[in-house]
């Protein structure tokens, strides 16, 4: 499949997965890391950066099927999302 | 209203916490939570009580976040949840939310607003605690009737009943999704369901959900005409 144009509007901005995470991220996140087990990313938070890219990405999470771990890292959502 | 709760006590046990080791206060399940916050409680209030409560000061050293609830005709109720990981000690004591002040019970209310019986507080309590609860204070009956008696002059806001309608539907639909796990040899499992449930936000998703809180609104709108 295509992937999507990674940047998307976001609160009335263009931002990216990424600068949504890094917005919400108490500290400097990297590709990669683990945001919630690092600290980056409550929660909370974590629940609000789902719900919002299930809504602009038209996409919604059953996590009876995909285990949360794998949606931990900008890299996992990046991929899960099928973005760039 | 909200005034009037934060100026009362609904249930008067100064020393309860020294028996379960403040278990009101705490995430005694927090061992077999992977994503939501080990330690924290969450704490929800609905934007009036929230106005209220951050007029006094709030309490020192929580943080929060807004969800907003959606009905059909694009209104909106806003709550706030708050996380506190206090451990009971709270301060100012007296300005901890009504969720706190009345704890272990949640009234059960008509559209009306009348009291027609108590559920429990906590919504895991509701689910994996239900026929064990360790707060100490729900094996004395005249906690109950104590708290049922306080209660009576307050006056519940549309909001309010609103609120604590939809916590109701919010608690059956949560049951019918934990039943088949609920296991007491095997907590880690329900919990494990249960921060799925919450990370997917999946009973606000439930079709059944929505159609049934929807109609809970549509029929309060009926009685009290626009209060969102």
């Amino acid at each position: 499949m295509e992937k999507l144009i990674e940047n998307f509007i976001y609160k009335g901005q263009i931002m990216s997965i990424e600068e949504i995470i890094k917005q919400k991220a108490k500290k400097e996140i990297l590709e990669d890391e683990n945001f919630i087990e690092s600290g980056a990313i409550d929660s909370l938070s974590f629940i609000e950066i789902i719900e919002e890219l299930e809504n602009r990405f038209n996409k919604t999470i059953d996590f009876d099927k995909v285990e949360p771990e794998k949606l931990t890292s900008i890299k996992g959502l990046k991929e899960y999302f099928n973005v760039e | 209203m909200w005034n009037k709760v934060y100026e009362k006590e609904f249930i008067f046990a100064p020393e309860c916490y020294k028996s379960c080791n403040s278990y009101c206060c705490n995430n005694f399940f927090g061992e077999y939570f992977s994503f939501l916050d080990k330690e924290a409680v969450i704490l929800p209030l609905i934007d009036e009580e929230y106005e209220v409560y951050k007029k006094r000061g709030g309490i020192k050293n929580i943080t929060e976040t807004k969800k907003e609830i959606t009905f059909n005709d694009n209104k909106k109720l806003t709550l706030y949840l708050l996380k506190c990981k206090e451990h009971g000690l709270c301060s100012p004591h007296n300005n901890r939310p009504f969720i706190c002040r009345i704890y272990p019970y949640l009234p059960k209310v008509d559209l009306e607003g009348n009291i027609e019986g108590l559920l429990y507080a906590s919504l895991i309590d509701n689910i994996i605690e239900k026929n064990y609860h360790p707060c100490p204070l729900t094996k004395q009956n005249d906690i109950k009737e104590e708290l049922l008696n306080n209660l009576k002059d307050i006056k519940f806001t549309p909001k309010t009943i609103l609120a604590l309608k939809l916590a109701e539907l919010l608690i059956i639909y949560l049951q019918k999704e934990i039943k088949e796990f609920i296991n007491e040899k095997n907590k880690a499992l329900v919990i494990k369901k249960f921060e799925k449930i919450f990370l997917g936000n999946k009973i606000f998703k439930n079709e059944q959900f929505k159609k049934e809180a929807n109609e809970i609104y549509m029929k309060m709108k009926k009685r009290y005409g626009e209060f969102l």
